[in-house]
């Protein structure tokens, strides 16, 4: 899901990362501040386990792999902003030392991974939790992953629209390469993931930890 | 009249020769080995999976804007080319989910020796990655991310908590 630099045209990239600066700043100033203090040793665990379990490459049928998000989980515990920051964090880290995903698409993978995924898992552990607290964690995992996909596909959809030079592979081809392990293997572990570690988070009692 | 026959068999002759050595060059492919000339690329995934059957693309820096070259790697995550000019080689690999690479590949120009002898410009090697790093590249991320936060932590820390009007 890390798109990775050249695939990608300025066209798309340039206004990703200008929708992209925004929310990074309205998220640091409001969940990095000084009042945060107390919850940035969660915050931060989280973004490392995030970063952990994105290097772990689940293969699936066909030769390729998927591999979990793990930020849902920041995006229920302190909100989709909160989040964002701590991927684009995370995807900086791994674009610049370990060429998993690229510099200039930057902003493209942090509004699919990092902004629209978890917003849609937040809004859905929002509306659920009510019914049953496991199942509205597992459906906000399920449904942040499957949001991240067609977020990603979407970008690489209009990008074969604008100039197949870019990314030659026929949109209909990437939504099934993408979409079948998304729905059948990486959202449901992302799913399971999130019902297990905000069990953990709550048996270990950590400051600064509300939900 | 015989000798009239013998000049007209002649031409038979000639003419059978000429069509076949026409028809000859017209349909068979020969070949030639050179080692040595290409330039070989493996792509693999971060766990040492090889990323095997994927398409690629390479450009050539006399013409960037159309492919030199396309296939897909082989099983084991190979993929070759023959530079024909020095300089960066533009080296895409594109999975239909998204991953992939899309690297320069530098190839010097030959040596006044090999240039004489018709060989192709060498490219650089590059050593793979190995499986230390695979454990100690994740390490380095998380202490990246663990001074970012820590740092964070103590300064605010240092300031004290926020005074309220």
């Amino acid at each position: 899901m890390h798109l990775p630099d050249g695939f990608l045209s300025p066209q798309i990239s340039l206004p990703a990362w200008a929708v992209a600066v925004p929310f990074w700043a309205w998220g640091a100033r409001r969940h990095f501040g000084r009042e945060a203090a107390e919850s940035l040793p969660v915050m931060g665990s989280l973004t490392a386990l995030a970063f952990v379990i994105q290097t772990i490459l689940i293969p699936v049928p066909g030769g390729t792999s998927t591999h979990l998000t793990g930020v849902t989980l920041l995006a229920i515990l302190y909100g989709p902003l909160a989040a964002m920051v701590c991927e684009g964090l995370v995807l900086l880290i791994q674009a610049l030392f370990f060429g998993a995903g690229g510099v200039t698409v930057l902003g493209v993978n942090a509004l699919a991974m990092g902004l629209l995924g978890p917003l849609a898992g937040w809004l859905a552990w929002k509306l659920l939790r009510g019914l049953s607290e496991k199942a509205a964690l597992f459906a906000a995992g399920w449904l942040s992953m499957q949001v991240s996909t067609l977020a990603v596909v979407g970008a690489l959809a209009l990008q074969h629209w604008l100039d197949p030079l870019y990314f030659p592979v026929a949109p209909a081809v990437t939504l099934v390469a993408m979409g079948v392990p998304s729905l059948t293997v990486a959202g449901v572990v992302e799913g399971l993931y999130a019902v297990f570690a905000l069990s953990l988070v709550r048996k270990a009692n950590f400051r600064g930890v509300e939900a | 009249m015989r000798l009239h026959s013998l000049v007209v068999a002649g031409r038979f002759a000639v003419a059978a020769v000429a069509v076949a050595a026409g028809t000859a060059s017209a349909h068979e492919i020969l070949h030639e080995v050179q080692r040595g000339k290409a330039v070989a690329v493996r792509v693999y995934e971060s766990d040492g999976d090889p990323v095997a059957g994927t398409t690629f693309e390479i450009f050539s820096p006399a013409e960037p804007a159309k492919p030199w070259q396309t296939g897909r790697t082989d099983r084991a995550g190979w993929l070759a080319f023959v530079p024909e000019v020095p300089g960066t080689w533009r080296v895409r690999v594109i999975e239909p989910t998204g991953h992939g690479l899309d690297v320069g590949v530098e190839v010097a120009p030959p040596a006044p020796a090999e240039k004489a002898a018709g060989a192709s410009p060498p490219a650089a090697a590059s050593a793979p990655v190995s499986s230390a790093a695979f454990i100690l590249r994740p390490l380095l991320g998380l202490a990246a991310i663990g001074v970012v936060f820590a740092a964070l932590f103590l300064a605010w820390r240092k300031k004290g908590p926020p005074t309220r009007p």
